[in-house]
């Protein structure tokens, strides 16, 4: 059994298809990391941010702490199964995820 | 050999979109296994009658027709980017399976490496 895979999203969630064309196809176990634009799917109250609270429990998120930050986003904002993580943990998560697939 | 999965997300007019054929022919010509899906505005570039000489651009018809020369056998098309669309089957200029969203997730197991395009 190969490691699961890490999703990694990078764009707004407004500007394209990419958020909701992974969440039709990422499965349990997989790992779901937003970059860049991609941490406004966290903003509270909007859709996208209400599909991400949909996925079942056993596929884990991620954020760029500095990515959400930058943008103004806050930390107390995000539902607690969100890991915020840093570059470090970033290059970690992606040499220990079997395949990564960028949106 | 390793597997490769190719996933064309751009519309055809999108040099992504060139790229994603040119990635699956190299891989072909040397012998990897490959698998091509057209996910999204991917799809768009499998509709009939496109002339993209019109836009000054070389047109990708050539490319898909040689898919199958290649060896690239399995050429895949999202059913859902296809109805969300408006498109079916008919209207493409390339015979390819149909694949919904559970299939589509077990195709990241089978391959060994996916590129998104």
């Amino acid at each position: 059994m190969s490691a699961p895979l890490l999703h990694i999203l990078r764009h707004s969630p407004a500007g394209g298809s990419q958020l909701s064309s992974c969440l039709r196809v990422v499965t349990s176990r997989q790992a779901v990391l937003l970059i860049e634009d991609a941490v406004y799917a966290l903003l509270p109250g909007s859709s996208a941010f209400g599909s991400l609270r949909l996925l079942p429990a056993d596929i884990r998120l991620y954020v760029l702490e500095n990515d959400l930050l930058a943008r103004g986003l806050a930390l107390d904002d995000l539902p607690k199964r969100v890991q915020t993580i840093g570059y470090d943990r970033m290059v970690e998560l992606c040499a220990e995820s079997g395949k990564v697939m960028s949106w | 050999m390793k597997s490769l999965l190719i996933i064309t997300r751009r519309p055809p007019a999108h040099l992504a979109a060139r790229e994603a054929l040119d990635l699956a022919l190299a891989a072909a010509a040397f012998g990897v296994p490959v698998g091509l899906l057209f996910m999204d505005d991917g799809v768009l570039q499998l509709r009939k009658g496109q002339d993209a000489t019109l836009l000054g651009q070389k047109s990708l018809t050539a490319n898909l027709g040689a898919l199958e020369m290649y060896g690239v056998e399995d050429v895949m098309v999202c059913r859902h980017s296809l109805a969300e669309r408006g498109l079916d089957m008919a209207q493409c200029a390339l015979a390819a399976d149909c694949v919904d969203n559970a299939q589509i997730a077990t195709l990241f197991d089978h391959y060994n490496e996916v590129v998104s395009l």
